[in-house]
């Protein structure tokens, strides 16, 4: 009889708890689409910071900044505060998920039970008559009690998950925009960075340019040694070409022509073959200007394939509360096909990377 | 060209249309072009300098945008940090039940101890 007292009982707490529960509850697969997606953003911004963090620390050094020592050290100072600031907010992201992860995990009856089982212990060892018989008749009843608790508990819990998730989409999503603005100026800084190497190069380049078309308008020579210089001519006009300048001049240099004036000379075989390594340097300098425009772009992709995932981070949260207040799934965004995404750019940065 | 102005925002006002980081790109393109056609390899020498120039002045106006941002991030942590507090003091009647343990652990520590 008491066995079928309990089970009614059971039910008829059970049921309403339940149909409770399953007005607040967590739609775990949109949670965890966004734990996840947060998870490759918040490793994916550690590098990107220290990215940033080693190239302030670079550009202080730099010779060619114009910057006092003093002034250099303050903006490093700067630098590296509005960096760490970054660092701190990826900390309270993560404390904040913790109380979302917490707040998703339902209460264990089992728990509830030991604890309603160690208070009737507790107050039959209390003298008074009154309480003792109270926990006496207590007892018999603390699994469905504890079950119930925990369903209530659990309700409990999915409705301050709702309202966290509901009071954070603000904070949330501009915090992921500021990251987002910041990848594109971290991107302009990496470039810029890449772009000092490079000009050196084209200087490099532009002095052999002019060097080959001044030897070569200066000389004259026979039909198989003027066909010579023109191939000279053109293999410089190939390489440089094929150049990819990080910032490209304004107009396109022009191809270099062989134009001998009226006081060209007779060419002999020493400025023939100073022409010839004049332009193999030439191909070797559009070489070098090449991989760090390779290393650039590798760079811009990885920063683009970031903000996506910032983007689809945004999007997974702002589903996660839509899907709370509809009660309804909605389509997750793809993680995987981010993840992967990132983790091929990354590959392609590594592979770009100048010696 | 000097090779270090004082105030780089002086040597170079940014125009109204573009942000400053393109306005120094088109200047660093029309040096480009004057490296490569100066035949006095001193003078293009400078030119190349004031590019290396302009690029500084890239990366401060792209930090400083950073730093911009952070003021912002500032109130951002604020709002956040309550919201964690909030939601980590939900009372939930487990914890309740627990606080209840606790404290007829207590009163029958102290009966005993009479």
């Amino acid at each position: 009889m008491i066995k079928v007292y309990r089970r009614l009982t059971s039910f008829l707490v059970a049921f309403p708890l339940l149909w409770l529960v399953g007005c607040a509850s967590v739609p775990q697969q949109q949670f965890d689409g966004y734990l996840k997606s947060y998870g490759l953003v918040r490793s994916t911004t550690q590098d990107i910071m220290l990215h940033a963090k080693i190239a302030a620390e670079q550009v202080s050094q730099d010779p060619s900044n114009p910057d006092t020592a003093m002034e250099k050290h303050r903006k490093l100072q700067q630098r590296e505060s509005d960096i760490e600031t970054r660092q701190q907010m990826l900390d309270l992201i993560d404390q904040y998920n913790q109380v979302l992860v917490s707040l998703a995990t339902g209460a264990d009856p089992k728990a509830v039970e030991t604890d309603l089982t160690d208070i009737t212990q507790g107050l039959q060892s209390l003298h008074p008559e009154k309480l003792s018989g109270f926990a006496g008749k207590v007892n018999p009843y603390l699994a469905v009690v504890s079950e119930a608790i925990g369903l209530i508990d659990t309700a409990l819990k999915n409705k301050a998950f709702a309202k966290a998730i509901n009071a954070a989409q603000k904070p949330m999503s501009e915090i992921l925009g500021i990251l987002e603005e910041d990848a594109s100026s971290i991107s302009e800084v990496i470039e810029a960075r890449l772009a000092l190497k490079q000009h050196p190069v084209y200087f490099s380049t532009t002095r052999l340019r002019l060097r080959l078309e001044s030897l070569a308008n200066s000389s004259k020579g026979d039909a198989d040694v003027e066909a010579e210089i023109g191939n000279a001519l053109a293999g410089a006009n190939a390489s440089i070409a094929q150049a990819r300048w990080i910032r490209p001049p304004s107009t396109a240099l022009t191809a270099l022509m062989y134009t001998p004036g009226p006081s060209a000379s007779p060419i002999d075989a020493s400025v023939l073959e100073t022409m010839r390594l004049a332009k193999d340097e030439l191909q070797s300098k559009v070489s070098e200007a090449n991989q760090m425009a390779d290393e650039n772009a590798a760079q811009k992709q990885l920063i683009t394939e970031y903000r996506n995932s910032l983007i689809a981070t945004k999007s997974a949260f702002r589903d996660l509360n839509m899907s709370i207040e509809s009660g309804r799934r909605l389509a997750t965004i793809s993680f995987l096909t981010s993840a992967r995404k990132l983790r091929k750019a990354y590959l392609e940065l590594q592979e770009a990377k100048t010696p | 060209m000097t090779r270090k102005p004082k105030n780089r925002s002086a040597a170079a006002t940014p125009s109204e249309d573009l942000p400053p980081s393109e306005y120094y790109k088109q200047a660093i393109g029309a040096l480009a072009n004057y490296v490569a056609a100066e035949p006095d390899e001193q003078k293009a020498l400078v030119g190349m300098q004031k590019m290396m120039f302009y690029e500084h002045a890239i990366i401060d106006a792209s930090f400083n945008s950073i730093h911009r941002r952070t003021m912002i991030l500032g109130n951002l942590r604020t709002d956040l940090t309550t919201i964690i507090n909030e939601a980590s003091n939900v009372t939930t009647v487990a914890n309740s039940i627990k606080s209840l343990k606790n404290i007829l652990g207590e009163v029958t520590g102290v009966m005993a101890a009479i």
